[in-house]
């Protein structure tokens, strides 16, 4: 009996989403010289198409992870897709050997320490978890 | 018949060596946060599974998800559709990376190196513009080389004819692509060229299909709802394929047949010859996706001058609809050849002459007959499919999906299955799929 409920509360746990809303903003390195940027560049950044900035320096480009409720709003807010969707569309490219996502990056702490630390650094976190470390882009259509 | 040995498997595992050399020497995980501004280095390792069970066909017609594959007559099976793919993907600098890709699944050629899937090397000198060399994807349909990763498309099975007839899924050459932003989208275009090879299930037989070279081009463009794309490709059968393809042996019976009188033989035997005849490709794909449908359709025509297997049309039309995280699906597709196979000719009977063995030579030259007749509607195929299916995106990396296909295979047109002989009458089939699909 006690495998059974571990085993369901395994299952549930596997199959729960992060429930909830969040704000998020789009951040990068304080050196970096943009200081905003169009829906369709981050479309381009994010989904594969064009992983340079454009001074043609190579975008170090930051996702949350797929349960977080950051990433859910970010793509449905960026593309229209869920994040099953989204990762279905990774699914292709990074078979087909033509892109590679976005690195997954487990916390925010972490993300704003790798965006702080690297001039070419491109992420996306909630609003209220914002510091000085970095810098906010401001997304005319995002 | 004899396969050829397979020359290339050193070749491979050089390439594979000089992969993992150069992971060993720049293992560089993404954990650290230090990273040069001008290039970083990065180790990814993916995978993907499908654990699938179907069950397709009847006694007669044996299913199989393309023509390399034995299949299965009219019973549950997982050998099918399962499968684990591994991927490498290895970033050296800002400009060059590799790949290396190994799929494990069922297939007729068994040997370790015919898992691997991929190993290329690109070099990538603007963003623009990239260069991949070694064992590289198909890329002439929309599924390009990714269909053997269930997750990224909607079906259980991608449809049949349209798929099934590929038994090969990668080549060992080069290619370019150039690619743009153009209208709101990206437009690329990429040239290949190289050659491939793939074993086809025959009942009885062990056949190599060599093609070489392997060579085309293809036109893409495509925003986050529509894709466009047209592709071409060229084969060439080079020398040697006769006597890979078995034909050799019944070219040699049709001379002695002619030597009895069968005059016309020397007719069939030109029919026969496969060496350095050619396969020309053409394939249009199109797909559109918004919050609720996903509706795709290709069709392609396939010309060739090797007169046995006769040019075909195939197409498809999918449609699905989103509802939360389900998406019910229905589609049709249809393959078949767009000549008939051509008439075969009565030999006279053997003559009676004293002193020869004319009831043995009758009998072998009516197997003979047969033989020829089997290779003429070797390839003929002449089907229709329905489609009915369900997928359920269980989770951020995991659909589950069901598929009920059901076709109707026409009198002799049943190359996409798996037959011990062909039967002159039509045949309804149904297939269940019930598939997981995991990525990694």
């Amino acid at each position: 009996m006690t495998t059974r409920l571990t085993l369901c509360f395994f299952v549930l746990f596997w199959l729960l989403p992060v429930a909830g809303h969040a704000e998020v903003v789009v951040i990068v390195n304080k050196e970096n010289q943009a200081t905003n940027i169009s829906r369709q560049q981050l479309v381009d950044l994010y989904m594969g198409r064009n992983i340079y900035f454009s001074d043609g320096n190579l975008a170090l480009r930051i996702d949350q992870t797929p349960k977080s409720s950051e990433r859910s709003e970010f793509y449905l807010r960026l593309v229209g897709k869920t994040v099953p969707e989204v990762n279905a569309y990774w699914a292709r490219l990074l078979f087909t050997g033509r892109a590679s996502p976005p690195h997954v990056v487990e916390s925010t702490d972490k993300i704003l320490e790798i965006v702080s630390n690297n001039r070419y650094a491109i992420a996306y976190i909630e609003k209220s978890e914002l510091n000085d470390s970095v810098k906010v882009l401001e997304s005319v259509e995002f | 018949m004899r396969i050829t040995p397979f020359n290339r498997h050193s070749k491979s595992l050089l390439l594979l060596s000089i992969l993992l050399s150069g992971l060993a020497c720049s293992m560089h995980t993404f954990a650290g946060t230090n990273f040069s501004d001008e290039e970083f280095k990065d180790t990814k390792i993916s995978g993907f599974l499908t654990a699938g069970f179907a069950r397709g066909g009847n006694k007669r017609l044996g299913l199989r998800q393309n023509i390399a594959q034995f299949g299965k007559y009219a019973d549950w099976t997982y050998k099918t559709d399962s499968l684990l793919g591994l991927q490498l993907n290895q970033r050296f600098s800002k400009k060059w990376d590799a790949a290396f890709q190994a799929i494990f699944k069922d297939r007729v050629g068994d040997n370790l190196e015919d898992n691997i899937e991929w190993a290329f090397v690109r070099y990538a000198p603007t963003p623009y513009l990239d260069m991949r060399v070694g064992r590289i994807g198909l890329d002439v349909f929309m599924l390009s080389d990714h269909r053997n990763v269930g997750f990224a498309y909607l079906w259980a099975r991608p449809p049949i004819e349209f798929y099934g007839a590929f038994g090969f899924d990668h080549f060992h050459g080069a290619d370019i692509e150039y690619s743009t932003p153009l209208y709101q989208g990206n437009f690329s275009t990429k040239v290949f060229v190289g050659k491939a090879r793939y074993r086809p299930g025959v009942p009885r037989a062990d056949l190599n299909i060599r093609l070489e070279p392997f060579y085309g081009f293809n036109i893409k463009w495509e925003d986050f709802n529509w894709r466009f794309q047209f592709a071409y490709a060229d084969i060439k059968y080079p020398k040697g394929s006769n006597e890979e393809s078995g034909f050799n042996e019944l070219v040699d019976n049709l001379e002695f047949a002619e030597s009895f009188g069968w005059q016309e033989a020397g007719d069939i035997i030109d029919t026969l010859n496969i060496d350095n005849e050619r396969t020309q490709y053409y394939a249009l794909g199109a797909s559109f996706e918004n919050r609720r449908w996903i509706i795709q359709s290709e069709a392609a025509y396939t010309y060739t001058t090797f007169e046995t297997l006769k040019p075909y049309i195939n197409y498809y039309l999918s449609a699905g609809y989103k509802y939360q995280q389900t998406i019910g699906y229905v589609m049709v597709g249809h393959m078949s050849n767009t000549k008939d196979v051509q008439h075969l000719p009565e030999p006279p009977p053997i003559p009676n002459t004293p002193g020869l063995p004319v009831d043995l030579l009758q009998a072998s030259l009516d197997e003979l007959v047969e033989n020829v007749d089997r290779v003429y509607h070797t390839a003929r195929i002449d089907q229709t499919t329905y489609t009915l299916g369900l997928r359920w995106n269980l989770r951020y990396d995991t659909a589950i999906k069901l598929q009920w296909d059901r076709s109707h295979v026409k009198a002799l047109g049943q190359n996409l299955w798996i037959t011990e002989k062909r039967f002159n009458y039509d045949s309804w089939v149904n297939t269940y799929t019930v598939n997981l699909n995991f990525v990694f």
